[in-house]
């Protein structure tokens, strides 16, 4: 009964979001291996949307990264395991835990330089660029310095230290709570909230057995939630949502014809 | 049915502390290997080419599937020359080596038999997500499965799998992530912990070191202050660490913990309070001298006690082994020719604490954001001596 009321409140909250603009790449263009016992599906993963539109990401069969201008595919490069990817205004900047390295590539696929990741930098963390520092996030939300970023060049970081932050978004109480907005999910066996941009994309697991998720996108400055599908069928992309610097919110959605990219105006 | 039918279900059972169970997980995606450039190709597939490079030293087994091996044997066969990791498309080959999803589950369980994400249902009970707890799993039957660890503040479920290249701790995505998932939990997993004492120490054999634990629900709770910051109160529970050094150098730590946890972090030269060398907020550094050494991660307790997950990491540039004995010729300590103590000047030591029992012959190096024991983050220069202050008048603020 709960898990009903939520569905029709939000239902009804979402009637009047925005609509996104979708676009469709063809499986031709892209890898994508089907599941098998054992083995995930795999296809395009590592979403990420930088200045002016652009977004890549990680072709994880084809083990290339991709860039998309005005949602056509302008380039690809090649690349070795990819463990994050982030999109600048200047570069591509990739991230291998795997070999303890962070490699720029300019946006026209020229490797621009290497760096080691430092040994007291855990392996499970994210990319994040504050100003010209980037740092890996690690699963706290700490920060760990990993270097400095300028006009597609890596350096070493102008401090080494940890920094430790609040986190951006909190679930207690059944209440998905970040700067600006609250939303309380009474119903939701499980919440999980991702704060990218001006968005707030939450996640509410609505039932057990299997799992079922609704998958919605808040407009912090307030107003309907956007629904987002949650991509199952085929597969699910590690880190398939992105905004951009402007406030765009992409997604990326595995269908049967292709890989179809959701853009959002904020 | 007869009993011995049952049987050999029941005997690949073998009781395992969720603990371990996480042990067992960060061992294979920390593990260190260097590839071959004969383990770029399989002798028993001629279309077959590794994602790996040689030359490379890389960290987590690779994703192989059909895969099952242990580290020890993973190692061994790399070095016969055996593909490392392997894809669906490659199909099940006999001559690659590394982890699939479910072999990688098998083994943090450890099943003495690789269960597959449509076999463990024999092993398995399902939960609700709610009750899920670290060493559980997400399993998608026919698909994929992962060892789910930790929620983070926003909910979004830390988990760990073997997919796609290799075996890695996620803490990108949501639950999203996990729809037309079910959670399970081994039958045969116990809530317990009884490693991390000073007699079960977790041991540390090679650096650089990287470790998620948790300090709630830690089996120690021995120290409560420690000698080289005696005000602070670091009463809650404790994981003990160890490790020998036979040739001296410098030891870097860094903790890392979540919102609602305070760990601290202690190098020790014996097993109690009284034995500290340094200790840190988040990060440390000192020269070590050959000999038996303590690390423990404890819990700091103001308020209430802020026991729960830490990642603690750690690089040594001596020389890991049996200590030379007291006799053995080498000069004493006080003799060493190092620096009694070399201060970075970060905010150091408002309260008389870290760097107070510095011991003869070794140089510390802080890099701490609460000096010893003042508890404020990413004080520095003037800020150090403001938050000194606050210390000195009871204004702590821990995060």
């Amino acid at each position: 009964m709960l898990v009903s009321l939520l569905a029709i409140a939000l239902s009804a909250a979402t009637s009047a979001a925005a609509q996104p603009q979708v676009t469709l790449l063809p499986w031709a263009e892209l890898g994508y291996a089907p599941p098998a016992e054992d083995a995930r599906a795999q296809g395009p993963e590592r979403l990420s949307a930088g200045p002016g539109g652009r977004a890549a990401f990680y072709d994880s069969v084809r083990r290339e990264v991709l860039l998309l201008e005005d949602d056509a595919l302008v380039l690809g490069f090649p690349v070795r395991h990819v463990s994050d990817l982030l999109l600048s205004g200047s570069a591509v900047v990739v991230l291998d835990t795997a070999a303890r390295e962070i490699a720029s590539w300019s946006l026209s696929g020229q490797l621009r330089a290497r760096l080691r990741v430092p040994d007291l930098v855990p392996t499970g963390i994210t990319l994040e660029l504050i100003g010209d520092q980037l740092h890996g996030v690690d699963m706290f939300g700490n920060l760990h310095p990993l270097a400095t970023l300028a006009g597609g060049d890596l350096s070493p970081p102008q401090a080494q230290a940890l920094m430790e932050r609040s986190p951006a978004v909190t679930w207690a109480e059944q209440v998905m709570a970040t700067e600006g907005l609250r939303i309380p999910l009474p119903a939701a066996l499980k919440a999980s909230g991702q704060r990218l941009g001006d968005w707030l994309v939450v996640d509410a697991v609505i039932a057990d057995d299997p799992i079922q998720v609704d998958r919605h996108a808040w407009p912090i400055g307030g107003g309907p939630p956007l629904a987002l599908p949650v991509a199952e069928r085929l597969y699910a992309p590690n880190s398939d949502i992105a905004a951009t610097p402007e406030g765009e919110l992409l997604v990326m959605v595995p269908v049967e014809l292709g890989l179809e990219i959701w853009r959002v105006k904020p | 049915m007869s009993w011995l039918l049952l049987l050999p279900l029941c005997a690949q059972l073998s009781a395992i502390t969720r603990e371990e169970v996480m042990d067992n997980a960060a061992i294979f995606s920390t593990h260190e290997w260097t590839m071959g450039s004969a383990n770029q190709y399989a002798s028993c597939s001629s279309s077959y080419v590794s994602d790996w490079t040689p030359g490379e030293t890389y960290r987590g087994l690779p994703y192989d599937w059909g895969g099952f091996s242990s580290t020890s044997e993973y190692d061994s066969y790399i070095a016969q020359g055996y593909g490392a990791g392997s894809h669906s498309w490659h199909g099940v080959l006999w001559c690659t080596v590394g982890l699939d999803c479910s072999g990688f589950v098998s083994r943090a369980w450890d099943t003495d038999t690789k269960y597959g994400t449509s076999t463990f249902y024999q092993v398995t009970s399902e939960i609700s997500s709610s009750a899920l707890l670290r060493g559980d799993a997400l399993n998608n039957a026919g698909s994929h499965i992962v060892l789910y660890a930790y929620e983070t503040a926003a909910g979004l479920p830390v988990h760990y799998e073997a997919d796609g290249s290799l075996v890695y701790v996620d803490n990108d995505g949501g639950w999203s992530s996990f729809s037309s998932y079910t959670p399970v939990r081994y039958d045969d997993i116990s809530d317990g912990s009884t490693t991390g004492t000073v007699s079960t120490a977790h041991e540390i054999t090679a650096f650089p070191f990287e470790d998620l634990r948790w300090t709630a629900g830690a089996a120690s709770d021995a120290i409560d202050s420690y000698s080289c910051s005696p005000d602070t109160d670091e009463s809650g529970p404790e994981q003990f660490y160890h490790f020998e050094v036979s040739q001296g150098g410098t030891l870097d730590l860094r903790v890392s913990d979540d919102s609602h946890t305070d760990v601290d972090i202690h190098v020790l030269d014996a097993p109690d309070g009284d034995g500290c060398l340094a200790r840190a907020h988040e990060e440390l550094s000192l020269y070590l001298e050959p000999g038996e050494h303590w690390i423990t991660a404890d819990t700091w307790v103001g308020s209430t006690e802020f026991a729960g997950p830490y990642i603690l990491t750690a690089t040594f540039t001596g020389t890991l082994g049996d200590a030379p004995d007291d006799d053995s010729g080498q000069p004493d300590v006080e003799d060493s020719g190092q620096p009694d103590v070399e201060d970075t000047g970060v905010d150091d030591d408002p309260g008389g604490g870290q760097g107070a029992r510095p011991p003869p012959g070794q140089r510390v190096l802080m890099s701490d954001h609460d000096g010893g024991g003042c508890g404020c983050h990413g004080a520095a220069g003037s800020g150090g001596l403001l938050l000194a202050l606050l210390a000195l008048v009871g204004l702590r603020r821990r995060q």
